[in-house]
Order: structure tokens, then sequence, then C-alpha cells
């Protein structure tokens, strides 16, 4: 695992995360099956938008002013209650300091992050990236191993980071005191 | 001689495109380049749903059945029209369809609402029931 990251380092390019093919319909799964009809003409607009297309680490976070906030687990209880919530309630006040898009991760797989988004009404306040294999976690030192509690050795630490331009400019890795929405806005 | 008009209503059968008016609520018809508008012109104002689907393709298999139960409820609120996209070529490029299964709801001529890729019961009913 890498050294924790930490305010100054660059974003590690060429990791992939799994996004949701349609985060804002409610009562649809992350990734329907589908067909994709053999026609010659380049990926249309409209069908992407029912595709679910992996995302590199630089394209979610090389641009821009953005906020990554990542949980042990979708669902768990602490994160249920007091994360995720927050960061939904003050996206406003987020958008209003110059943050164009708030990530969540975890290493859930997408299935269950865009179903913990739909249950918690997230719409398009935040989007989920899945780090499933938590080759994201590892590359940024914040791997954690839960397997003593019985949910396995591939988690992610909680930490909420800011970064621009894909530069980290904040890190609050730990409880929401540095890695909770009112403790992030406070930095900006 | 005296002569009536009569009306035939059908119910839950589904029909080949040879019968050009049997588009009561509930059922389920097959139609093509040649005669799909003119099915939709016909409905008016009834809203329409459209499922574009192919024989090789499996989500489309396990959406039908779904399909075909919501359709065919005991006060069905609209009738199915079923588009083979390997057969209506057209008809699929006009609309759009670039994946399978898409499923549209027409309702004055106009296409008003579309969804792409298998869903469940509870998602085809609530889609229905939002767009009639």
């Amino acid at each position: 695992m890498a050294a924790p990251i930490k305010v100054g380092d660059k974003i590690p390019f060429g990791l992939t995360f799994t996004t949701s093919a349609n985060a804002t319909e409610t009562g649809a799964c992350a990734i329907p099956q589908v067909c994709i009809l053999p026609i010659d003409t380049k990926m249309s607009d409209k069908l992407k938008e029912h595709i679910t297309q992996p995302i590199k680490s630089e394209d979610a976070l090389g641009k821009g002013k953005v906020i990554l906030v990542a949980v042990p687990g979708a669902f768990t209880p602490t994160c249920h209650l007091q994360h995720l919530p927050g960061f939904i309630q003050h996206a406003d006040a987020f958008k209003a300091k110059g943050i164009s898009k708030i990530y969540v991760t975890s290493t859930n797989d997408i299935f269950v992050l865009d179903a913990w988004g739909k249950h918690e009404k997230a719409g398009d306040a935040v989007s989920f990236l899945a780090d499933g294999n938590g080759a994201f976690a590892a590359a940024i030192g914040f791997s954690l191993d839960l397997s003593a509690k019985g949910m396995g050795a591939v988690r992610t630490k909680r930490y909420a980071i800011v970064v621009e331009d894909g530069v980290v400019t904040y890190v609050g890795e730990g409880d929401l005191d540095v890695s909770g929405a009112e403790a992030v806005l406070a930095k900006l | 001689m005296l002569r009536f008009a009569t009306r035939k209503f059908t119910t839950t059968t589904a029909v080949k495109s040879s019968t050009p008016t049997a588009w009561a609520l509930g059922s389920i018809v097959e139609r093509g380049d040649s005669d799909f508008k003119k099915t939709i012109a016909e409905a008016g104002t009834t809203p329409v749903l459209v499922d574009f689907y192919a024989d090789w393709c499996g989500p489309c298999r396990m959406l039908a059945p779904i399909l075909k139960k919501v359709v065919s409820i005991e006060s069905p609120k609209t009738f199915l029209i079923k588009v083979n996209t390997d057969e209506a070529v057209e008809t699929a490029s006009e609309f759009g369809v670039s994946a399978l299964p898409t499923v549209g709801i027409f309702k004055s001529g106009k296409l008003v609402d579309q969804f792409v890729g298998l869903r469940d019961e509870k998602f085809v009913k609530e889609f229905i029931e939002r767009n009639l």
C-alpha cells in the first residue's frame, strides 16, 4: 500500500471506478441488462446515458474543484446516519464554494452504492464511484482491513479530500469531525 | 334492410398486424415499418406502450412477460405495440433505438418517455402510471 496521501500530492491516475447507468432513475438497478444493437454509428449520447461507463480517476478527479468522500461501507450505521446525508443536505453550500462535483466512494460494488444513494434520495447531489477491488484506496494509502469484524480485508478508511485540478488541497481522514460535510465546508 | 356497424372489442390476446383496428386497451399487437405510425395515430390520446425488441436479445425475452402482465391488468389503461427491430429497421432507427429492450410511451403521436434495459414489474407499473 502507498503512503497516505497528503496535501499537495497528485491524485493517482490510471485507476478505474464503476458508475451507475441511471443514478437518478428511482427503482431501477444500477446496471440494467441491455443488448447493444450492432449499428455502425458512434455510441450516441442518448445510449451513453443508459450504459454504465467505467470512469478513470484522472477523469473524475483531475479537473476542477471536487470532493471525494469515502466510507468503509454503504448502509453501515455511522455512514448511513451521519456521513452521506450531510453531503446531500449541504450540496448547494458546496456548489456556492466552487465545488463542481461531490463523489462518494467505497469498496462496495456499484449496485450497492447506487441503491444506497437512491435510498437516501441523493438525486444528483453526489455521484457514486465504486472502488470494488480497493485499488484506489490502496493507491492513496487509505486501505482498511476489517476482517476482524467480518467485513473483509479490502475496505477503505473514512475520509474526505478536496482536489483541485488533480492536486489534493485538504485531507480529512477519520471521524466526522474531519471528514464530515460541516468540517469540509469550514475548510473551503 | 337495416345495417348496423359492429365493433369488436378484443382483450388480452396478441393480434398480428393483419387486423388494423384491434387496439383496444389491454391488447398486445405487433407492428412494423408499414403500419407502426398509422397505429400510433389511430390511438389518439390513448397512451401507447411500445416495446422495441429482438428475438436474439435475452433481456427482451425476460421483459416480455412483465410487459404483458402489466398491460393486461383488469382495468387496462394502455395497450402494447411490439416492434421487432430486426424487421422494422426504419422505425427503430427513426426513434434512435440503439440498445434493447427500449420501451417507449406515446401520447397523441409523440414519444413522451422511455427506458432502456430490463426492469422489474414494480418499475414498469410506475413508469406507465406516471405517464398516463
